[in-house]
């Protein structure tokens, strides 16, 4: 039985995902700053679930969370680095402030749990992490903050799954396109929908379909990846393939 | 994984990848039009097919001939009612330092590679969108990155990976997914043929330390064909074991 770590609970992408994993026999660890928001998603699992409070801002907490999930369940074996979601801003509003914050709250704490957790993997000649990334990162205007970010974890996931692929982990970066939830509206949707070439928007069950694949044990040759989960709207982009 | 009763034709499966391919959609409840050049082969893996109770039937034809892939495609239609899924498997190199290669070298890796997918992909779609559902994957390569001694074939995949993404935009909107998987290393018979000493120096390459099995691109397929993978679309994904990182 295998052990996958969560590092969100608000978003409802980290919701569905969570349920396939521990509906496929997943133990999961799921963490979050917010307690609500962890005793909701831990409501909606049926397996063997813990939640650990805890804000990823500082490698100290991150640490200390990482052993408790070891404490609990002994192994970690897939990661699902998630983020949480900082507001976008075009160059003339983007303050230093919004520019330090979107780093501190999006990027750090992806390192912080690979630092933490990749060791744990090596121990036990096996992982699977998935790096969760938004489509903003090959370049949209008024998202220079995320489109930053997001690059950030392209490089962070090639350099990591070259360094840890002799040791059977995968490192892959799963990329989301518009995925939206129940709180867009139908009109915005249906707005968004006429600009991507499947002609819909995706859903949170679409992104968790491909962290499936990429969390599972028969991807053991698929490594350092950015793969788009966006209804084919990265084909407009030059620098999707 | 949701493949019950989908209908996947796929190019060049009577062995290597394309059976492989074929043999994990049919457990998983497709039927399966097998296709493949070498009508021995074909026949082989046809019997193998039905012995294990799958809905198989085997169709040659050569993928570089439109009224041979027309033909193809109609059998599978008249067996079948539709096809679900096009995996455009077949493929083949002539590796060679430019000086070397001749016009026919050229024209057959580019007919087989890429002509092979477009007539394919044409002679499917009209199904696809009548029936609202498509899934066309095409087998590249991770050696459209470039590669010593492999001018045509690398210039033949990718165009696959051009062809893929356009195809993802043109067809979408009819609720057909166009996506390319990239293999790197597997192991096949081209690979168990090499000398040890070049199989060796290619592994040091190998981020992963090993070569790829024919079940790792099989299970990739599967995973782009798959009912819940309707938003996946105009990707590459490669399985070649962090390879493509690099190019050369």
């Amino acid at each position: 039985m295998r052990t996958a770590l969560i590092t969100d609970c608000h978003r409802e992408v980290s919701k569905a995902i969570a349920v396939r994993l521990s509906k496929l026999g997943s133990n999961l660890v799921v963490c979050d700053p917010c307690p609500d928001q962890i005793k909701k998603l831990t409501a909606e699992v049926s397996g063997p679930v813990h939640g650990i409070t805890i804000d990823a801002i500082n490698l100290p907490n991150v640490r200390s969370a990482v052993a408790e999930a070891l404490q609990h369940f002994g192994s970690i074996d897939i990661l699902i680095n998630s983020f949480r979601g900082s507001e976008a801003k075009a160059i003339a509003n983007l303050s230093e402030q919004d520019w330090s914050s979107t780093i501190t709250n999006d990027l750090n704490p992806a390192f912080y749990f690979l630092k933490e957790v990749i060791p744990v993997m090596r121990d036990n000649k096996y992982g699977r992490v998935v790096n969760l990334g938004k489509l903003e990162y090959l370049g949209l205007a008024g998202s220079a903050n995320i489109a930053a970010v997001h690059a950030s974890f392209f490089g962070l996931n090639r350099s990591i799954a070259l360094e840890v692929a002799g040791d059977n982990i995968t490192v892959n970066m799963v990329v989301e396109g518009d995925i939206l939830d129940q709180s867009t509206s139908e009109e915005d949707r249906e707005t968004i929908a006429g600009r991507i070439p499947v002609r819909r928007t995706g859903t949170p069950d679409d992104l968790a379909h491909a962290v499936e694949f990429f969390s599972s044990d028969n991807t053991g040759y698929v490594t350092g990846q950015t793969f788009f989960v966006c209804g084919g709207k990265s084909a407009y982009f030059s620098l999707s393939v | 994984m949701s493949l019950e009763d989908r209908v996947a034709l796929i190019t060049g499966s009577a062995s290597g990848m394309g059976k492989q391919t074929a043999l994990r959609m049919a457990e998983a409840g497709c039927a399966i039009v097998v296709n493949d050049i070498n009508e021995e082969k074909l026949s082989a893996t046809v019997e193998e097919f039905q012995s294990l109770g799958f809905q198989v039937i085997g169709v040659a034809a050569n993928i570089c001939d439109k009224n041979d892939v027309r033909a193809m495609v109609d059998q599978a239609i008249s067996k079948f009612g539709r096809i679900d899924i096009l995996v455009n498997n077949a493929g083949m190199e002539k590796a060679g330092a430019l000086r070397k290669l001749t016009e026919e070298d050229w024209d057959n890796t580019v007919d087989v590679n890429l002509k092979g997918t477009f007539l394919c992909s044409q002679a499917v779609h009209g199904s696809m969108v009548e029936n609202k559902h498509g899934r066309i994957i095409n087998i590249a390569s991770r050696a459209w990155l470039g590669g010593m001694g492999q001018a045509p074939y690398a210039s033949a995949k990718a165009g696959i990976i051009g062809l893929t993404r356009t195809l993802a935009l043109e067809l979408a909107k009819n609720g057909i997914t166009t996506n390319c998987i990239a293999p790197g290393l597997i192991n096949t018979p081209m690979w168990e043929e090499l000398p040890e000493k070049n199989k060796n120096f290619l592994l040091t390459k190998q981020p992963t330390g090993r070569v790829g099995e024919t079940d790792d691109v099989a299970n990739a397929v599967m995973f782009l064909a798959d009912d819940q993978a309707g938003f996946l679309n105009g990707q590459v994904l490669y399985v070649c074991g962090g390879r493509s990182l690099f190019a050369g």
